[in-house]
């Protein structure tokens, strides 16, 4: 492993006359490539990722230059950022192995993108402008302490991203996802923008905490779904609606506020025994409880408060559901399977049709 | 446009019920949750944050012309 300087020339990174051997000395060596040492110290002029780089760790302790990612940078182990250097550019800091990662307090202008089976200190705040890809690589991601700040588009690879950072969404950009049911960000994960957040298709979310405190909130088409056995989380969203919502895992789900959903709710799973405690599900759209030899039950209430046709379907067969449900519509709901509860439905208003055993149709007045 | 705190609850989320008061003078009272926030400098940013979400949204909607927003017609229903 070599130790290699920014010269004080500084330069492109792919340039080997950019570097030295010794602090401020002349161009003696290469370029830094994976298992090297980049130092960008006091006597280290600008330096530029001119081309997808590589090394094994980037130190900038005394840096008070620029850097600048015009192309993506892959580190294998620590990154040292200080306060008194300069981070310019949009392409993306890639990093794949158990290490400390400091920002130094700087913004990083492009994307920060954490793959790979390792686990991440952050020893500070991280402020990402571009896009942060968590899950990103072949195995779980866990990234520990402090808070990232994502300016931009919060990306989930196709694996698992946990550890006890926060990810806080604070500009404007897109929640995606390309992992499967079963996969999730189990990070604190918090909207509080005065930008726009767009939540797009199906994004995956698990354990700890998910809080909407501000932001303009496009939910179109997305499908939020929270699938993993034992798993445990708090919803606290209630100023914003969300579309699909598909809640199937064993572990106790609790609504901090009302959780407003305009698509589909989806509860339960097959055989899994499902909580639902504290506020209510407000639903514009169609409830379907998936329990078939399971059971669904808390303290949470479902209430369907659309205004146009919504359909209530329950799938179970031995399986007992235990929720409440309030019927609380101005426009019809559907119950297309026979509702075997063991709460009452509770009715305030609306038009009913379907399997509505023991209940005539459309009788049901307010006043 | 202004906002006055009128309560706050503190667990690792903290919920200010704020009243918002928007540009065109109407009021709305809200509980804004801020997820382990570091200071008040934190929740002031997330209630100036969520004051212009939720004019944004009073905004857009003022610019809807009757068309975009169809109402249903009433039916009449045999009871």
């Amino acid at each position: 492993m070599a130790v290699k300087y920014a010269r004080t020339v500084g330069g492109n990174w792919s340039t080997d006359a950019s570097w030295s051997t010794t602090s401020g000395g002349a161009a003696d060596t290469t370029k830094p490539v994976a298992g090297d040492t980049a130092n960008l110290d006091a006597n280290s002029g600008q330096i530029t990722v001119d081309v997808a780089s590589a090394c094994t760790i980037v130190n900038c302790t005394g840096y008070t230059n620029t850097l600048t990612f015009n192309a993506a940078l892959t580190v294998a182990g620590t990154v040292t950022f200080v306060s008194g250097m300069t981070i310019t550019g949009t392409s993306d800091l890639i990093v794949t192995t158990t290490a400390t990662l400091t920002s130094g307090g700087k913004t990083l202008t492009g994307g920060l993108h954490f793959q790979g089976t390792a686990t991440f200190t952050l020893a500070d705040n991280w402020d990402v402008n571009g896009t942060l890809t968590v899950g990103g690589g072949a195995g779980t991601t866990t990234i520990n302490g402090n808070t990232i700040n994502a300016g931009g588009n919060l990306t989930q690879g196709v694996r698992n991203s946990l550890g006890t950072t926060n990810i806080i969404m604070d500009g404007t950009g897109t929640w995606s996802s390309t992992a499967s049911i079963g996969i999730a960000i189990r990070h604190n994960l918090t909207f509080n923008t005065a930008g726009t957040i767009t939540i797009s298709g199906n994004v995956r979310y698990s354990v700890n905490s998910l809080v909407y405190t501000a932001g303009t909130m496009i939910t179109t088409g997305s499908d939020l779904s929270t699938e993993i056995a034992s798993d445990t989380l708090i919803f606290n969203t209630s100023g914003m609606t969300w579309n699909n919502i598909s809640l199937g895992s064993t572990g106790t789900i609790t609504n901090t506020s009302t959780l407003n959903i305009s698509g589909t709710l989806n509860l339960g799973q097959t055989s899994n025994t499902c909580t639902y405690n504290g506020s209510d599900f407000n639903v514009t759209g169609n409830v379907l409880v998936r329990n078939t030899t399971g059971s669904s039950g808390g303290t949470a209430k479902v209430v369907m408060a659309g205004t146009g046709s919504q359909t209530l379907t329950m799938n179970n067969t031995t399986g007992v559901q235990r929720l409440v449900f309030i019927i609380d519509s101005t426009g019809t709901v559907t119950f297309s399977t026979i509702a075997q509860t063991l709460n009452p439905i509770i009715y305030k208003r609306g038009l009913l049709a379907g399997n509505i055993l023991g209940m005539p149709k459309t009788v049901f007045r307010t006043s | 446009m202004s906002h006055k705190i009128l309560n706050t609850r503190e667990d690792i989320t903290k919920t200010t019920t704020v009243e918002f008061t928007f540009a065109d003078g109407s009021k709305k009272i809200l509980d804004v949750p801020h997820f382990n926030p570091k200071d008040d400098a934190d929740i002031e940013l997330g209630l100036s944050n969520r004051e212009i979400s939720e004019q944004r949204a009073i905004d857009e909607l003022k610019e809807m012309t009757e068309e975009d927003i169809k109402v249903e017609p009433l039916k009449e229903v045999n009871l």
